[in-house]
């Protein structure tokens, strides 16, 4: 009783499993009705560039977050474009929790995203082009301020241009405050609009002092 | 001997992709002072070269060296001891009742520095965890430098270290070798494991497993948001069902993962792997 | 005081939110920038009311929602969901986990104000 040393350890069944696991048995793995078994072979596969297709596809039907927290990290670990258009289409998804995810992992992989996202901030959806606007605005690439200030002064939706003008605030450059002003003339009377552009303005002016 | 701006980046991604720690900006001095004096003693003059050096040489041992240098924690007993009061306030008993007879309660202290984490969990649960009397209690303390955990091992604290225990617990549970060291008494210190681990390398830490609670305290904020992903894949991993996370006073899960369920306990916060 | 929790990570969004409710009586404004900040808000003080994004990175407005009416400590704490447009599958959903109202974004703010103040009781 008290503290004991650490015993010998016996290897749990996954552990002695694994090395004997081809990429065919973590594949099937990938399948097995228990959601932790699941999970270890979502992460060993993560070592496998072939299966991308394969968890991409795991992704939209997987219910337990875990498993798809472990499908999510190997495709990051693997990272692509191919991988970041195929993401990009669960943008659409009904599942919030998977959007916010995906949402998450987009942003880690930020010059595979930056190589896929004009059609999306293009796309039909209002809520993709939102999502898509949310991740750009997290990107450290040059190019973002830029892409952020054609939304703004592009889109119809008065909440894609307001997303566009968040980004702005933060990564706009003091050339923009005139065309960001100018923002405010697309929505005119819309209290909502008017605070944005003047919060984005005055964060870009903030920083140049 | 100095390091420039682009020597500064290249050895920030360089050490990023391999131990997952990655330095801000504001973290220049730090990085500049250790490196300086790395390179002094390697001979090497210019950062370029040493950096080389250090990526190429077989036995990796000066990267070791680079890694001790750059991982240095600021750690001292009963740290943060409104954790260890929630782990004898209800964690720990939540725990106990899930065991089976026989099965010990395992605790992972990640990064455990010099040992004082460890340390600190193993006295204060003897001293105030009634359920100690019945339950096997295993701790191991990781760490990514394998300077400090010799020291670990050797148990010897300084004053300082010891600067928030009580005069009693010193007294109990440490012997006094000089004016201002002390060596924690040889019970105490072999119970204690203490291994070498890169908690952001899945292959290291998969054997990692069966844990109830982890100490991961100060260590995934400095990682980068990919290793940070690593990194709590491994906790996850590591810990059983209704395993107990417990991360740094300032750190917060909620620009980590939502992988863990949330809940107080005393006046702390605790993550919890769903059962 | 009572003490409403504005839950968006867009912090243009929340500081609109805030604007708008300041002018109501003895209210007290904090915020949090996702669903796991928010929960771990609600689990360490009272809060009197939430005002919850749909999407939000880490934990989303639903999730949030379910979360807190699955605690037998915070089910009954008002919360507004706010949606992009109202679509009727977005609605259900967001009743379905458990919100006391919804609103459109962005806020009418006197529609904003009249709905918090509805929910904390005060009638309109």
């Amino acid at each position: 009783m008290g503290l004991v040393r650490k015993k010998e350890k016996t290897a749990a069944k996954g552990e002695l499993r694994f090395r004997d696991r081809s990429k065919e048995d973590l594949l099937d793995q990938l399948r097995d009705p228990q959601a932790s078994e699941r999970r270890w072979a979502a992460r060993d596969l993560g070592e496998y560039a072939d299966t991308m297709p394969v968890l991409c596809d795991c992704l939209a039907t997987e219910s337990d977050e875990a498993v798809r927290a472990a499908i999510l990290t190997s495709l990051l670990k693997q990272r692509s474009p191919e991988i970041a258009l195929r993401l990009s289409t669960l943008l659409r998804s009904e599942d919030a929790a998977l959007r916010s995810a995906v949402v998450d992992v987009l942003t880690d992989m930020p010059d595979q995203f930056f190589q896929i996202v004009d059609p999306l901030l293009r796309h039909e959806d209002v809520d993709v082009r939102i999502l898509a606007v949310t991740v750009v605005s997290r990107l450290p690439h040059p190019a973002v301020p830029a892409l952020l200030l054609d939304v703004a002064e592009r889109d119809a939706h008065l909440n894609v241009v307001a997303a566009a003008l968040e980004g702005l605030g933060e990564c706009g450059t003091t050339e923009m405050i005139g065309r960001v002003q100018a923002i405010a003339a697309r929505f005119p009377g819309n209290a909502y609009l008017s605070f944005t552009v003047s919060a984005a303005a005055g964060l870009i002016g903030h920083r140049s002092c | 001997m100095s390091v420039n701006d682009d020597e500064f980046v290249w050895f920030r991604d360089f050490f990023g992709r391999k131990t997952g720690i990655y330095f801000e900006d504001n973290k220049r001095y730090f990085v500049d002072r250790r490196l300086t004096a790395r390179m002094q003693a390697t001979g090497h003059k210019s950062c370029l070269l040493y950096l080389r050096f250090v990526q190429f040489q077989a036995s990796q041992s000066e990267f070791q060296r680079l890694v001790n240098a750059m991982t240095v924690n600021e750690t001292y007993f009963f740290r943060e001891d409104y954790q260890l009061i929630a782990l004898v306030d209800g964690v720990l008993d939540d725990v106990k009742k899930r065991k089976k007879p026989g099965e010990s309660i395992r605790i992972w202290s990640m990064p455990c520095s010099t040992g004082e984490e460890p340390y600190s969990i193993a006295i204060y649960l003897l001293e105030h965890w009634p359920g100690m009397a019945d339950a096997d209690v295993e701790i191991i303390g990781s760490d990514i430098n394998s300077a400090v955990l010799d020291s670990a091992r050797e148990g010897l604290f300084t004053d300082y270290a010891l600067r928030s225990t009580p005069p009693a617990i010193v007294a109990k549970y440490f012997k006094q070798v000089s004016d201002t060291t002390h060596r924690l008494l040889p019970e105490i210190r072999e119970a204690i494991t203490f291994t070498q681990v890169n908690l952001s390398n899945p292959d290291e830490t998969r054997s990692y497993r069966g844990f109830d609670i982890v100490f991961c305290r100060n260590l995934l904020i400095y990682f980068d948001s990919t290793s940070r992903r690593e990194a709590v894949e491994c906790l996850y991993g590591a810990l059983n069902p209704g395993g107990y996370v417990f991360l740094g006073h300032s750190e917060s899960m909620s620009r980590i993962s939502s992988l863990f369920t949330i809940s107080k306990a005393a006046d702390a916060l605790v993550y919890q792997k769903p059962l | 005081m009572r003490r409403i929790l504005l839950v968006d990570d867009s912090h243009t969004v929340r500081m609109y939110g805030r604007s708008i409710l300041t002018s109501l009586p003895e209210v007290q404004i904090e915020e949090a920038q996702n669903g796991i900040e928010a929960l771990e808000k609600t689990i360490a003080q009272k809060f009197d009311l939430l005002l919850v994004d749909v999407n939000m990175p880490k934990m989303d407005g639903y999730t949030l929602l379910r979360e807190l009416r699955s605690r037998p400590a915070l089910w009954s704490i008002p919360a507004i969901m706010v949606t992009t447009e109202d679509k009727e599958e977005d609605l259900r959903r967001a009743y379905a986990a458990g919100a006391s109202f919804h609103l459109s974004k962005p806020f009418d703010p006197e529609f904003l104000r009249r709905s918090v103040a509805l929910l904390l009781g005060e009638g309109a």
